[in-house]
């Protein structure tokens, strides 16, 4: 029985690497390539930055300083291979640089803030990413300032015939790299230290009283974590074939925090989650709206207020029910149903409003909404959308209360099985 | 003599108020010894003390022929010397049996590893289903410890307490809050593991410390005003004015 439901799970993995090598044949247009890359280092970034937040229990607002600077060391190296310093370095091992600079910034900047937790730990993580932005601007040498340095990765030695030219053959570089880290940081959270972030995220002083050095725990997470961002810093150089200030900077920390967080820090999956289903909504929505940026917010404040744990999380905590009474399930099926309608209900009728009011900044009256044309001439469109929100809200907290009761109650009856 | 735990004239202040006023306690290897007094006479902050949670203020603490005073906790946990807590002090977003593991994982020697894959190892695996067989939780191994019962992570506490092995355990009133069964289950595993090793335990009930206690200390606003046979506590004047009233007669 269990060795079924591991082979299952083997099958599912090799059908989904699979697909991912098959992908640039799927998706040929050169968009969608990019967006697949984007994803890639988004999520050996987000991953990394949640071995900190969701397994060690450390919010940093400063991950991008090693993913910024492994970046930048990258795009020289980059250069350095086109101006003969080291012609023959194959760029398929830049992220291994990438990674070292990120593990020795982490060594020594972990040791520094490590010493704290909470919310002076965020204190210190926040004032070194303000302090190396600014370092990036000021050392113009090295970081050429506001511009950023662009480099070509079409260069060096073509080994195994790759000249990273086609956007198809960085695609795969990454996608070698993304699973082979994120398999690594999987791998690490089944080890001694990966249990133990997760007791010194539960309980510090508890893991104390197993044996452990809860600093030095903290320590080597913030270490290897940072490691895996310079690894994923040195993809986005290589995929950009340039680097900037805002790589380093909080904009950047806050967008894996997003990530991390709106995908469900409590899970391994769920930084994956949020890497690639942000990346599309950042990509999409700034393609179809001005307002994305307002939308972005607003999920994010959603997401924080009524499932703190996540995608990932709404997902598992249906776990404890699956495993001891499935049954259960179907009770829960027509609420759900029903908060389903009442969100997308809302959804439409608030987004069009703010697009509606958007519109009148420009003079074009006509807008598209939804794949409709409508007018914001028309006072009876105002009105419906407007009648359309307030209906939506009021669904929304009724079918709210209503899927918490019928929660709580299948949450209650579960319980009850576990007393003996 | 040497005692294998022993206080020489320890003394703690919280700013300039003396919580504990120089106590002297010996405790001999294998003995189950009982600490009680009223409310607020320091038995948790001797236990703090005694475990490396606070720095005393002055005074010796010696554990196996060593000073361990002002220690850091895991450093005094390494030495042998393992604790449960007041207030349930588990890893509650941990499965039940994570939570034994890691109460494993130093003794045996896997330190910061970053290379052993723990599911796979058959050694460790077993000897956490041992201890939750023990610790009659078996059942629920698979379940966040946070959901567990009251009494179940009161048990799972004392689990994680002795998991790794150590010599010598301090047990913080393992049975508060419970009922009468409840009680008799947490002292039967009490018994049960105090076999091979030395048991400290602060208890408020006094069935539970007659029944169970080699030696009782009786500690009064910081001070041990008495440490004898249960027997002789018993009939003690000073401990019937200041604790027991007339228990037992
Ligand atoms: N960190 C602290 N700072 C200041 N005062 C403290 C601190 N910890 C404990 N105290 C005080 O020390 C006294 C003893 O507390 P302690 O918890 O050790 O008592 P106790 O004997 O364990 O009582 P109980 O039976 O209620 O558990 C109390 O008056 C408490 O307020
Ligand atoms: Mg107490």
């Amino acid at each position: 029985m269990y060795s079924l439901k591991k082979n299952y799970k083997l099958i599912l993995y090799f059908f989904l690497i699979f697909t991912l090598l098959f992908l640039p044949f799927l998706f040929t247009s050169s968009f969608a390539l990019t967006l697949f890359c984007k994803m890639g280092v988004l999520i050996i970034f987000s991953v990394a930055y949640n071995m900190l937040l969701g397994q060690t229990g450390l919010l940093s607002f400063g991950h991008a300083i090693y993913f910024g600077l492994a970046g930048y060391a990258s795009i020289h190296f980059l250069s350095g291979i086109n101006n003969n310093y080291f012609p023959s370095l194959p760029i398929f091992i830049l992220p291994f640089i990438g990674a070292f600079i990120g593990l020795a910034l982490g060594f020594v900047i972990g040791y520094l803030s490590t010493k704290r937790v909470g919310t002076a730990f965020a204190m210190i993580s926040l004032g070194f990413c303000e302090l190396v932005t600014a370092l990036t601007l000021i050392f113009v040498v090295f970081f050429n300032g506001e511009d950023g340095i662009q480099a070509d990765r079409v260069t060096g030695n073509n080994y195994f015939g790759l000249t990273y030219g086609p956007q198809n053959e960085v695609y795969y570089l990454i996608l070698f790299w993304c699973i082979f880290s994120v398999l690594i940081m999987y791998l690490l959270t089944r080890t001694p230290f990966g249990r133990m972030c997760n007791a010194v995220r539960d309980n510090q002083q508890r893991a104390e009283f197993v044996g452990y050095d809860v600093r030095k725990i903290r320590w080597m997470a913030f270490s290897l974590s940072a490691m895996f961002a310079g690894a994923a810093g040195s993809l986005h150089a290589i995929n950009y074939e340039h680097i900037g200030f805002e790589s380093v900077s909080l904009a950047q920390s806050g967008m894996v925090l997003f990530m991390a967080y709106i995908g469900g820090v409590g899970n391994f999956l769920g930084p994956i989650l949020g890497a690639i289903s942000l990346t599309y909504l950042d990509t999409m929505l700034s393609d179809m709206t001005e307002a994305w940026v307002l939308y972005f917010g607003i999920i994010f404040v959603i997401v924080i207020a009524y499932a703190p744990q996540g995608l990932a999380g709404l997902i598992l905590m249906h776990d404890p029910i699956i495993r001891n009474k499935p049954s259960l399930l179907k009770k829960l099926a027509i609420p759900y149903v029903f908060f389903g309608i009442s969100i997308l209900l809302l959804v439409v009728g608030f987004t069009s409003l703010i697009e509606l009011i958007h519109s009148l900044k420009s003079n074009h009256s006509v807008l598209k909404v939804y794949w409709i044309e409508i007018s914001n001439q028309n006072f009876l469109i105002w009105i419906m959308f407007i009648l359309l929100t307030i209906l939506g809200i009021l669904a929304c907290k009724r079918s709210y209360t209503q899927t918490k009761t019928v929660w709580d109650e299948v949450i209650e009856d579960i319980k009850l099985g576990f007393i003996k | 003599m040497s005692y294998h735990l022993e206080l020489k004239n320890v003394k703690k202040n919280f700013g300039s108020t003396n919580i504990i006023r120089g106590v002297n306690l010996k405790i001999k290897k294998g003995e189950i010894h009982s600490l009680i007094g009223p409310n607020g006479a320091g038995k948790s902050t001797l236990y703090n003390l005694i475990s490396g949670v606070y720095n005393i203020s002055s005074g010796n603490i010696i554990f196996n022929n060593k000073n361990i005073e002002n220690l850091p906790s895991y450093e005094i946990y390494r030495l042998g010397l393992s604790r449960s807590f007041q207030i349930t002090n588990i890893f509650p977003k941990l499965s039940v049996f994570e939570n034994i593991r890691c109460g494993l994982l130093w003794n045996l020697d896997y330190k910061y590893s970053i290379t052993a894959i723990l599911d796979s190892d058959k050694k460790i695996n077993d000897k956490t289903n041992e201890i939750l067989n023990k610790i009659s939780l078996a059942g629920f191994s698979k379940e966040a410890a946070g959901l567990l019962s009251y009494a179940d992570q009161r048990a799972l506490e004392i689990g994680i307490t002795i998991a790794g092995g150590a010599e010598t355990i301090l047990l913080d009133e393992p049975t508060a809050g419970m009922s009468k069964s409840e009680t008799e289950r947490a002292t039967r595993l009490i018994r049960n593991i105090s076999e091979d090793r030395t048991i400290l335990i602060v208890e408020h009930d006094m069935g539970v410390v007659f029944d169970l206690s080699d030696t009782i200390s009786v500690l009064v606003y910081g001070e041990i005003i008495c440490s004898d046979k249960p027997i002789n506590v018993k009939n003690n004047k000073r401990v019937k004015e200041a604790y027991l009233g007339n228990f037992g007669n």
